[in-house]
């Protein structure tokens, strides 16, 4: 249904586009003249032939509101299998079995196209009693199988012929269990056109062995959702904040103008959009900064030092995404961030990745940053700088356990010398759900440059012109569908070791 | 299988070289402690590090300013709350006060604001700086774009 509705406004698209594209480009300045600030993406969900992100988020190039499908695959392979059956093949199966329910059309997903934007009925039921369960056991995939690619788009076609009825009884189901990894533990059926989604991290800081204090606190309280209305979309997050003045956190997303440690509101994304054809979209808003591999670590170097999170670095502007079957990648030209003042600390530019499938459990890609700003990025001295990353990144599967994802960028900033970030992480989950994940990274942002009137020595220190390492072991469990806990523990060059542990309710 | 040597050797080198590299102390001044002096000092933004140092960030070998020298050293060193420290000079040196207040570095009178956030933030408004046109060209660019784009479009249309 959602698919005839969505090829009619394809149809639409040249004028419909045009017309979108002059709105966009007229309106978003006006509205960004006249207004005086992570649940996640998991890259490593690769390992099991996702390598894209649109068909379980509502972000094109991932992160947090989850879709219908999303939901689905939260369920059945992200969080820990407590069915007692084998392994993930079994929860592969009830997922191939589920697609075929509910969107004979969608393609499995070892695609990057794998059902871009298939955010489907949120009121999917997973319900193991339903008839449609009479699947021969000898169909079922083995764990660890790769999916073929042939495969791919005929298995849920052919099932959904004599599957069909089930998914009426199926989706009107009243069992209560069946609907639990729904929004709000499935308190509400939300119509086919609205996604809905909540967070709430907390997290716990033991700094060990240093003179640092033990700290606890919400480091993520937010709801999002998203709209649909045929080919538009609208949507973004709203949340509450409090961090000590001064903090790099969470200031850039604020919407209320408290300067100190009081609670704000926050909005980290807010966008309208527009599916130009289903592989491309159109946004204008404040977005996630299309930029390497879009991990969930905020604080991990590679992003933060980018400034590239996805914590409260977004940026307004106009972004295209396309979502091919072997490419991906999205380009943003970047307006600034109009929830910082004054207008000298806007940075301008563009910001973008492509990133190319080589298999179905394998991407290498690129990336790009060129912004200008009125202010040294670093420093903010109030000097016209020039900031520019660009680097290459990599994903890859190994079998369904093992997953390793490597970025590595070069950072030119004005009075700088080059410098450079990288990470690697390894993840394994031999256990459905628990992810041991070990991640190295390294940092050199450049020597600073100091002007000749300054008589003064140049100091290089780790980070700023020397590299400076970092190490984290972490472990993360997908408790059950909306759950999940993590512990790291991380070690820097001059910092202490720090003991981190977090709790994070879905909704 | 016992490993070849040159990849113990290899190895080894690694290992040394990340243990040397982790165990590296800091040079950096606390990030913590603008916030603090904003605090303290009831100023409207949080302060760049070249409040008190000669680079933002600040490191612990580049302290500048009168306000630091001899006045908040104690207190940053010692992790201890900034603010009795600050009082105590502002009653000595009102003048120089009232420019932190500003956000206004006082040995070399620089306005060392940092940026403000959320929306509708009073923000004074900057005496001598450039107008920013970027707005308008904006709205030039895209009246222009879609000239170009109805102009494109006629001769497919006939």
């Amino acid at each position: 249904m959602q698919s005839s509705r969505r090829g009619r406004s394809t149809a639409k698209t040249p004028s419909g586009a045009l017309l979108i594209l002059r709105i966009a480009i007229i309106v978003l300045p006006l509205i960004a003249m006249f207004t005086p600030k992570q649940a996640h993406a998991y890259a490593w969900m690769i390992k099991r032939g996702y390598p894209s992100c649109p068909a379980c988020h509502a972000d094109p190039s991932g992160g947090e509101l989850l879709t219908g499908y999303g939901r689905m695959i939260s369920q059945l392979t992200l969080s820990t299998n407590w069915s007692g059956e084998e392994g993930s093949g079994a929860n592969q199966r009830g997922l191939e079995r589920k697609l075929a329910l509910r969107s004979p059309a969608l393609r499995s997903p070892e695609s990057f196209a794998a059902g871009p934007k298939g955010a489907g009925p949120e009121a999917v039921t997973l319900d193991d009693d339903a008839p449609a369960d009479a699947a021969k056991e000898g169909d079922a995939p083995k764990e660890g199988d790769a999916p073929k690619e042939g495969d791919a788009e005929a298995k849920p076609e052919e099932a959904a012929p004599a599957e069909a009825p089930a998914a009426a009884s199926s989706s009107s189901s009243d069992s209560g269990d069946s609907k639990f990894g729904n929004f709000m533990f499935g308190a509400f059926d939300l119509p086919d056109w609205l996604l809905l989604g909540a967070s709430y991290r907390h997290l716990n800081i033991l700094p060990v062995g240093g003179s640092g204090k033990f700290r606890t606190f919400p480091m993520m309280l937010d709801a999002y959702g998203q709209m649909r209305f045929g080919a538009f979309t609208a949507g973004g997050s709203i949340g509450g904040a409090r961090v000590a003045a001064g903090s790099p956190y969470a200031r850039r997303a604020q919407i209320t103008a408290n300067q100190g440690n009081q609670w704000n509101l926050i909005s980290r994304t807010h966008y309208v959009g527009y599916d130009i054809i289903p592989e491309v979209t159109v946004r204008a808003g404040r977005l996630n900064l299309p930029f390497g591999v879009r991990i969930p670590e905020h604080t991990m170097w590679v992003r933060q030092a980018t400034g590239t999170d996805r914590e409260s670095s977004q940026e307004h502007g106009v972004a295209v995404a396309y979502v091919g079957e072997a490419f991906r990648g999205e380009l943003m030209g970047i307006a600034g961030n109009y929830q910082v003042h004054p207008d000298k600390f806007r940075e301008r530019g563009y910001s973008g990745y492509l990133e190319y499938a080589t298999s179905s459990n394998a991407t290498l890609g690129i990336s790009s940053l060129v912004t200008f700003s009125g202010t040294d990025p670093v420093t903010r001295n109030e000097l016209k700088s020039t900031r520019q990353v660009h680097g290459a990144m990599a994903r890859a599967g190994f079998g369904e356990k093992i997953a390793l994802l490597a970025e590595l960028d070069a950072m030119l900033t004005s009075r700088r010398g080059t410098g450079y970030v990288g990470f690697t992480q390894l993840d394994t989950e031999f256990i459905q759900g628990v992810h041991v994940l070990l991640t190295g990274e390294i940092l050199d942002q450049g020597t600073p440059k100091v002007a000749p009137n300054m008589n003064m020595l140049v100091t290089r220190t780790p980070g700023e012109g020397k590299p400076k390492v970092g190490g984290w072991l972490s472990v993360a469990w997908f408790v059950y569908s909306h759950f999940d806990v993590r512990f790291d523990a991380i070690q820097r060059t001059g910092d202490d070791l720090s003991l981190l542990a977090q709790l994070h309710v879905y909704l | 299988m016992p490993f070849p040597k040159s990849f113990r050797h290899l190895l080894s080198r690694l290992s040394i070289t990340g243990i040397a590299l982790l165990t590296t102390g800091s040079a950096l001044a606390r990030p913590e402690v603008p916030g603090q002096l904003q605090a303290a000092a009831n100023m409207q933004c949080v302060p760049l590090c070249t409040m008190c140092h000669l680079t933002n960030p600040g490191v612990k070998s580049n302290w500048t300013s009168k306000l630091l020298s001899g006045v908040l050293v104690t207190p940053i060193t010692n992790q201890t709350d900034i603010k009795p420290a600050y009082d105590a000079w502002a009653l000595t040196d009102p003048v120089n006060a009232a420019k932190v207040q500003k956000g206004i570095e006082p040995t070399f009178n620089v306005d060392v604001c940092g940026p403000t956030y959320g929306c509708a933030v009073p923000v004074a408004k900057e005496a001598a700086a450039p107008r920013d046109f970027s707005g308008p060209l904006w709205i030039v660019g895209a009246v222009v774009a879609g000239g170009i784009l109805r102009r494109r479009r006629k001769p497919s249309a006939r």
